[in-house]
């Protein structure tokens, strides 16, 4: 019996290395937990974008959208009115037509749920179907309708139910695939087919089935990479990574993101509530070996918006360019704030990273020993974030607070407004500006930008580069690097490309296979 | 329980006593659960609500979740429900609890009892060998493995034979539970409720091939240590039983050597070994936390590394229980067991 269980075990493993139409997708954890396309607001994204669509996509390339299931869209000059033509022969799931009335039904239902990123849709005050092909947005301010349409959360188009619970394991998407088998906590913890009635089409050899499996284990997923049983792994370790790089069979594609990892620093605790302490720490670290220490996990960011989206610019005059010139500035900062070498007072920083980020892990080390020749004591400590990073991070007293909060921070939609309302704007309740940073000069420029950005994005990208002035100047904030993507894929797999807009999103029905 | 010879209760008594206080235990255990993941600051709305929800989203979802009402009357209603079969909703998973578990369960229990038995084939016999040739060579080997055994970290172990006799070797597969294919070709029929079990009773020889093939790395690395303690005490329990007065007896009397230790000097180690397998089980439950983790198997201690990990109060509070009623169990049926097997035992 064990012999034949050893023949039975060379012949072939466990994934879905030996069927060549199921694209295997390894995932460190449980992707789904919420099925509600409207109220997705986390990693299930990753399957739900296989089978639900929205009406545009971002291309990073080209940094235009495109049609998915719109096939051209009109605006007016003010930017107030679009008006989006849907494509034709496109049916839902259940074999029902895409209609206008089925779009303003998804999104007003999106709307009116207000959970997820639906505050993308806040422009928007009617929703009109012209005929049965076409709807007409009436917008209360100017917004770039394309790209709200293409957002990665809360943009889904489907097919509205009365009860949220018939969104469960089932859906009502028009995507090329549906949901064939939810199993939480199984290692096949979702599996889709192909739905043979999909507008794409099937030409070619594509991938009729997606298997989403969850392995926690990081050496296992290489493991299961190396014997060709599954087809993509997105979030190993470098070390791991480039043990596979080169292996016959696999290839590692690389691409920095839109996933910024940044440092807040508490603007209302002593020391750093002095500006000149924390420009002092912004100077005393040497970014370039911070990013050399994470091993090909992060590329150097050249400030809060990173490449591919409006307003990037390299040419902000970062610290860290001339590096002996940054030290000596530190050390004045911190002199003349009444601390450094000599006062006989030390700079005592307590940084808080998201536990089992081993990333942020190493380049906290690294900064605690960067930082204490000028006499800082820094204290790395690593938190569960929703149990302990973010919750202590809002404790009404500031004293209780972290002084260094690093956290990642990406977009919900190809717009780089997010990094800046969301993190550097005046919170009357505290939630992710977590440097607890007010200036109501830059809170201005942020109401403004997002109309500027549809109307003279010109215009909205030298606002842009005046909001980072600003940020670098109050230096609430550590631009400590951009995530890379390192995607390990199988050989076999032909025609992937890696949209930062889709963090971790593989549209499997664009790729086709041996 | 002990030993005495004053007139036994009847089994049923004791046991119905036994589950009484037993129930009483798992009542303390959910408590003192709850209070110590209350004291711990965590936000299970906000694990809820995903990391990113609104302050508003998550308000939402905390008074959907009674995470507004006082802690007491949080207790006495998740104390009320688990009584009536609702052991709460997991905060991660955004299933109940109950049916995550028990849809793990068969997966766990399989890899204990598993590991349980291969740890007694292979303890027994070399415990015996080694009190038997005492002091030798085989001994020396023995005492030398079971040392390993007990001593190695499990998840060392599961990587080391993972890599060399999945990876490596391709012997057996890397990770995960069944192969999908074969399974879904041959769907296994649920009888006992334990896949290979159940694949085995029903003659379904193409699943039951590749759930055991999937079994047997994770089964070996949960075997290790009961294999080891097993070893020992087995070991120490007959070398005791020699120098008694009546084994050397039955040796003046002329029976085999192979008797001596077979039928008479190990009869005396079962007890011991009996009690000790109640402990190991318990053991080895918590014990495939890691080696799940690396197999990717799926079981209740992966689940629970999980609930862990995202501070998933429910989740946890469940394979807490679930672990505390497994454990009362065992040592309840190790009882029973111990009194059929030794007539100097009395329930009482």
């Amino acid at each position: 019996m064990v012999l034949s269980v050893l023949v039975a075990g060379c012949s072939g493993g466990g994934g879905g290395g030996e069927d060549d139409d199921t694209f295997v997708y390894l995932a460190p954890q449980g992707l789904v937990t919420e099925w509600d396309p409207a109220r997705s607001y986390s990693d299930e994204v990753v399957v739900l974008s296989n089978v639900y669509e929205t009406l545009t996509r971002y291309n990073a390339d080209t940094r235009r959208t495109e049609g998915v299931l719109a096939t051209r869209w009109t605006s007016s000059k003010d930017r107030r009115t679009w008006t989006f033509t849907l494509r034709d022969g496109v049916r839902f799931h259940s074999g029902r037509p895409l209609t206008a009335e089925a779009v303003k039904a998804a999104i007003e239902r999106t709307m009116r749920l207000k959970a997820s990123a639906s505050y993308v849709w806040d422009p928007v005050e009617k929703i009109v179907p012209v005929g049965a092909r076409q709807v007409r947005f009436e917008l209360s301010r100017p917004a770039p309708l394309d790209i709200v349409a293409s957002a990665t959360y809360a943009a889904y188009i489907y097919e509205v139910r009365d009860d949220a619970k018939d969104y469960r394991a089932t859906d009502r998407g028009t995507g090329p695939y549906t949901v064939s088998a939810w199993r939480p906590g199984s290692e096949n913890e979702v599996e889709l087919t192909a739905f043979q009635d999909y507008w794409g089409g099937w030409h070619g050899n594509r991938y009729q089935k997606v298997i989403f499996q969850a392995v926690p284990q990081s050496s296992t997923t290489a493991q299961l990479m190396s014997s060709g049983e599954g087809d993509y792994a997105g979030g190993l370790p470098p070390q791991l990574v480039d043990t596979l790089r080169g292996r016959p069979g696999l290839s590692v594609r690389e691409r920095p993101s839109w996933q910024t990892l940044i440092g807040l620093l508490n603007t209302e605790k002593e020391p750093l509530d002095d500006v000149r302490v924390r420009r002092a720490v912004v100077h005393a670290l040497d970014y370039g070996e911070l990013i050399a220490a994470s091993r090909g996990a992060l590329v150097r960011s050249d400030g809060v918006i990173p490449q591919g989206l409006l307003g990037h610019t390299n040419d902000l005059d970062l610290p860290n360019d001339d590096l002996d010139a940054d030290r000596a500035r530190a050390r004045k900062l911190l002199k003349e704030a009444g601390y450094g070498p000599g006062s006989g007072r030390t700079v005592e920083l307590e940084l808080t990273y998201p536990a089992g980020d081993d990333t942020a892990r190493t380049l906290g080390d690294l900064m605690t020993a960067q930082l204490r020749p000028f006499g800082i004591d820094l204290q790395v400590r690593g938190l569960t974030w929703s149990s302990a990073q973010w919750p202590r991070a809002k404790k009404k007293d500031p004293d209780e607070r972290q002084d260094i909060f690093v956290m990642y921070w990406w977009p919900d939609d190809a717009e780089s407004l997010s990094y800046f309302r969301n993190v550097f704007r005046t919170e009357k309740e505290i939630s992710y500006n977590l440097a607890y940073y007010s200036n109501p000069e830059l809170d201005r420029l942020i109401d403004r930008v997002g109309a500027l950005t549809a109307t003279d994005p010109a215009r909205a990208a030298r606002t842009y580069r005046t909001m980072q002035k600003i940020l670098i100047n109050d230096a609430p904030v550590l631009f400590l690097g951009t995530t890379t993507y390192r995607r390990v894929l199988s050989s076999d797999v032909k025609g992937f490309t890696d949209n930062p807009a889709y963090a971790n999103v593989v549209f499997v029905h664009d790729l086709t296979h041996r | 329980m002990r030993a005495g010879n004053g007139r036994g209760m009847p089994v049923l008594c004791y046991a119905a006593r036994r589950a009484g206080l037993s129930l009483l235990v798992a009542l303390g255990v959910v408590v003192l659960t709850y209070l110590i993941a209350r004291v711990v600051p965590s936000d299970p709305a906000g694990v809820w609500a995903g990391p990113r929800a609104t302050a508003a989203e998550r308000a939402r979802v905390r008074a959907e979740l009674g995470l507004d009402r006082p802690v007491h009357e949080q207790i006495v209603s998740y104390v009320a429900g688990v009584w009536h079969g609702d052991w709460g909703v997991s905060v991660r998973t955004h299933r109940p609890v109950r049916s995550d578990l028990f849809g793990l369960l068969p997966n766990t229990l399989q890899m204990v009892l598993a590991g349980l038995v291969v740890g007694l084939m292979v303890g027994v016999p070399a415990g015996l060998a080694a009190a038997r040739w005492h002091g030798r060579f085989p001994d020396g080997l023995v005492r030398f493995g079971a040392l390993l055994g007990a001593s190695m970290p499990v998840f060392w172990l599961a990587l080391l034979l993972q890599m060399f006799f999945a990876s490596r070797l391709g012997l057996l597969p890397i990770a995960g539970s069944h192969d999908r294919t074969v399974l879904a070709a041959h769907p296994v029929t649920g009888v006992t409720g334990l896949p290979l079990l159940d694949a085995v009773l029903t003659g379904n020889g193409a699943a039951a091939t590749s759930l055991l093939s999937h079994l047997i790395l994770p089964a070996l690395v949960v075997a290790t240590y009961p294999a080891a303690v097993i070893t020992r005490l087995v070991r120490a329990s007959v070398m005791d039983a020699l120098g008694e007065t009546h084994i050397q007896m039955v040796r003046s009397l002329g029976f085999p050597e192979r008797a001596v230790l077979g039928r008479f000097a190990l009869r005396l180690a079962w007890n011991p070994v009996l009690q000790l397998s109640a402990l190991v089980f318990g053991y080895s439950l918590v014990n495939t936390f890691l080696v799940e983790a690396v197999f990717n198997y799926p079981g209740l201690g992966r689940y629970a590394a999980d609930a862990v990990k995202a501070l998933d109060v429910p989740a946890v509070l469940g394979v807490t229980l679930l672990v505390a009623l497994l454990y009362l169990a065992a040592n309840l049926a190790v009882d029973l067991a111990q009194a059929a097997l030794d007539p100097r035992i009395r329930l009482r």
